[in-house]
């Protein structure tokens, strides 16, 4: 499908312009690309996603903990800072999984999986924590959205039971892009 | 249903038609100004239609392209052109978008959707050539950009466009079905006004037929004629040709409608009607103009002869007898014929000589027809200022005077009365005969003031006569007179204020007068005998003389008319007369009076025939009142 692989091409070389690092977009190889796309998907999601009033950090940040043995890790750093929707900033810090209080998105690598399902359970129900597995391969129901690739694409699938049990609201729009809802 | 109309007629038929062709112009006119009106009406109520359907499609697009952006941003933002392909698609039922394509931020084709595959579509958004707009719209087609935005980020733009076909549809059918709608109306209204102006030309035209149209005979009324003769004058005043008018009065109508009735008298008029039209000619009009009389415009192509011939044949009509309500009727016109522009000059004259010539036929004895002379008007003038000249003098006139006759005794030649006779001299027109003025009396109905002011007169003078012995004065009365029911009152009261006794009033009457008011005239003239006054018959022998009322009636004398006496004593025929008339009157003991006496011969062979009273040139003359009391003096002296 040539049509798409270019447009493929394409999208890669705006999300690099968004992501201001339109320096390193030459030396990029196909695994960092992925990793920048899935970082640039994790942004967009908050775009997408209500978070409940009684959230822990202040109202103008969304922090973004992601897991220090996650791949996406650089990519998400890249991010700091960025404007996101209604004027809130993007905090990116490395996930300590004692204490996640603060954090409203995770970002989960298979490693970590686990203690943090048990913290977030422990945490009362609307905690508002938004996990999401940047590989399908260990993806929980527990976790929120679970990044995957098909075809050679970046997909996700999203859990509405996790997300209704996180108090969460997605939208409609990106329920209807998520491919598989759990 | 139109009652028949015998005098339709080219001119009346030609302004009516004129008329027709006008009032119906006015409604074609009138219903073509609605049409284009209600035409107008659906035109603008489509332009306006056009431009609020186009503004509330427009609205529709843009709210639409907004749901359609917010749908899709995400997608776009996800690069996911399989669900933006999808949600592009929904717009599948939308059947006036053509296509629909999302551009990506660098105005790249990224999604799309197009009702008929659409190799033209443009891949690029710079291919649009919106150049930034966010809508176009021509007559065919609206094209709307949308920017695709999440977070007031832009992430690609959104291209509809959009047919206006649905819209032309829409307003085709509209216009078509208003366009139906007043087609309809304006046939329904059309057909209404029609039928409307149909009743109201009927009604026009039966008003027109009733008021043309006499209803007894079913020809033309008075109204009619008058219209017909108008346009008739004025056709041969253009033409140079001549018009005769022709009055028909039926003679004694009257009496018959009082004898038989009046149904009969309807009948009877019928009948003439009939007869009438079937001796004029088609270009000839008749019209009834009310009561007996009927009149005949002529458009007079011939000459004198020939119109004369005319007339005799409608007077000839009459001949034959009327079977009316199963008797046999006898019935008479008098005619009048006066021309145009021969008699007349105008209408109105034409109209009053026909007439006049009419009446003259009826004076000369009915039964005639009479053409106009210039000279009848003369004579009606005449009339005219005798008539206003008497009524004056009655009122207060010194000009009305009494003359009398002496009357002699035969047997010894001495003064027995005097006759009263009417003179009359008017400033302006000079003497006037009694024969003309009590005719013009009779004719104005003046004569029963005329007569009893001649015997008021007549008994006061009586009354102031000294001749040694009594005097009769004698009056002569006309059958108006007796015919009025109070005349015996009247008598008796002038009698009783003048101071007369009654048996020095004796009363002539003629043969006429007796015989037209047989009835009630023989009950008064009894009254009257009783009471004292002589009774004489004026003029015997030159009228009925039937000898059954000289029994009936109290009758105290004849008098021998002078036509008898004149011929005396030379011809043999008028001494037989005489010679009989005094035998007879004797035979039922009456006087007898010779009139008209002029000489002495006759004065001797009268006295030797035993008539009683002499009255003549030979004896006296009429003379004034103051005269005929020398004259008594005279013989008394």
């Amino acid at each position: 499908m040539a049509p798409a692989s270019r447009l493929h091409t394409l999208l890669v070389i705006w999300l690099c312009m968004v992501c201001g690092v339109a320096t390193r977009v030459a030396h990029a190889t196909e695994p960092v690309a992925e990793q920048d796309l899935k970082a640039a998907y994790i942004f967009n999601f908050i775009q997408f996603i209500e978070w409940p009033d009684n959230g822990g950090t202040p109202d103008n940040d969304v922090t973004v903990c992601v897991s220090a043995f996650s791949a996406l890790k650089r990519s998400l750093n890249a991010l700091d800072g960025k404007q996101a929707t209604r004027g809130r900033t993007v905090r990116v810090r490395l996930l300590d999984t004692g204490a996640i209080q603060g954090c409203r998105v995770l970002v989960l690598h298979n490693a970590e999986v686990e203690p943090v399902l048990r913290t977030l359970r422990s945490l009362p129900a609307s905690h508002g924590v938004l996990t999401v597995a940047d590989e399908v391969t260990f993806a929980s129901p527990e976790i929120v959205i679970a990044l995957d690739r098909q075809d050679g694409r970046v997909v996700f699938g999203i859990s509405t039971d996790a997300a209704n049990k996180a108090g969460l609201t997605i939208s409609s729009r990106l329920m209807r892009l998520a491919k598989g809802t759990r | 249903m139109t009652a028949p109309h015998t005098t339709a007629s080219p001119a009346e038929a030609a302004p009516q038609g004129t008329h027709t062709f006008l009032s119906s112009r006015l409604v074609v006119t009138g219903i073509l100004a609605a049409g284009l009106a209600l035409l107008t009406v659906v035109v603008a109520l489509t332009g306006v239609d056009y431009w609020s359907s186009r503004a509330s499609m427009l609205q529709d697009s843009r709210v639409e392209a907004a749901i359609v952006a917010d749908n899709i941003s995400a997608a776009v933002m996800f690069r996911d052109n399989t669900a933006a392909n999808e949600m592009l698609g929904a717009l599948r039922s939308s059947s006036m978008v053509i296509s629909a394509t999302v551009y990506d931020e660098d105005g790249v084709l990224f999604a799309h959707y197009a009702r008929t595959p659409d190799p033209g579509l443009p891949t690029t958004l710079q291919a649009v050539g919106l150049n930034g707009a966010t809508e176009r719209a021509d007559w065919r087609m609206l094209e709307i950009a949308r920017p695709i935005e999440v977070s007031a980020k832009g992430w690609g733009t959104l291209y509809i466009r959009k047919s206006m076909e649905a819209l032309y549809t829409r307003l085709a059918l509209r216009f078509g079905s208003a366009l139906l709608i007043a087609a309809c109306v304006m046939a329904l209204a059309t057909a209404m006004v029609l039928r409307s102006r149909a009743a109201v030309r009927e009604a026009e035209d039966r008003l027109h037929t009733l008021a043309h149209t006499d209803a007894v005979t079913g020809m033309g009324n008075r109204h009619a004629f008058n219209e017909r003769l108008s346009a008739e004058l004025d056709r041969a005043r253009s033409m140079r040709q001549r018009v005769a008018l022709v009055y028909i009065d039926l003679d004694n109508f009257k009496t018959l409608n009082d004898t038989f009735g009046h149904a009969a008298g309807d009948g009877l008029l019928r009948q003439v009607a009939r007869r009438l039209q079937s001796v004029v000619r088609g270009t000839d009009t008749i019209a009834r103009l009310g009561g007996d009389e009927f009149a005949l415009i002529l458009r007079l192509d011939m000459d004198e002869a020939g119109l004369e011939k005319y007339a005799q044949r409608i007077v000839n009509v009459f001949q034959a007898a009327y079977t009316e309500v199963g008797q046999q009727v006898n019935m008479t016109c008098s005619a009048g014929i006066a021309t145009f522009p021969d008699d007349a000059p105008d209408m109105d004259a034409l109209v009053s000589n026909a007439d006049t010539a009419m009446y003259r036929a009826k004076e000369m004895g009915k039964n005639r027809c009479v053409r106009f002379d210039a000279s009848m008007n003369l004579a009606v003038v005449r009339r005219r200022a005798i008539e206003q000249a008497l009524r004056a003098e009655l009122e207060q006139g010194t000009g009305l005077a009494l003359h009398y006759q002496p009357l002699f005794a035969a047997s010894d030649r001495t003064l027995v009365g005097a006759e009263a006779l009417l003179r009359w001299t008017h400033a302006e027109l000079g003497a006037v005969s009694p024969l003309e003025a009590v005719s013009v009396a009779e004719d104005c109905g003046l004569i029963a003031p005329l007569g009893y002011w001649v015997m008021r007169t007549a008994c006061r003078d009586a009354a102031q006569w000294r001749a040694g012995k009594p005097l009769r004065v004698a009056v002569n009365i006309s059958a108006r007179q007796l015919g009025d029911p109070q005349f015996l009152e009247r008598v008796m009261d002038i009698l009783r204020e003048e101071g007369l006794p009654a048996h020095l009033l004796e009363i002539e009457l003629t043969e006429t007068v007796l015989m037209e008011n047989m009835e009630a005239g023989a009950h008064t003239l009894h009254r009257l005998s009783q009471l004292g006054i002589h009774l004489a018959i004026d003029d015997f022998g030159t009228g009925y003389s039937s000898l059954a009322y000289l029994r009936q009636l109290p009758m105290r004398r004849l008098k021998i008319d002078r036509s008898f006496v004149k011929d005396l004593p030379g011809q043999e025929h008028s001494r037989t007369i005489v010679t009989a008339i005094v035998a007879l009157a004797h035979g039922l003991g009456l006087e007898v009076t010779a009139e008209g006496v002029e000489t002495q011969e006759q004065a001797d062979y009268l006295v030797r025939q035993g008539c009683d009273v002499l009255q003549g040139y030979v004896f006296a003359r009429p003379m004034p009142t103051p005269q005929f009391l020398e004259l008594q003096a005279g013989v008394s002296a």
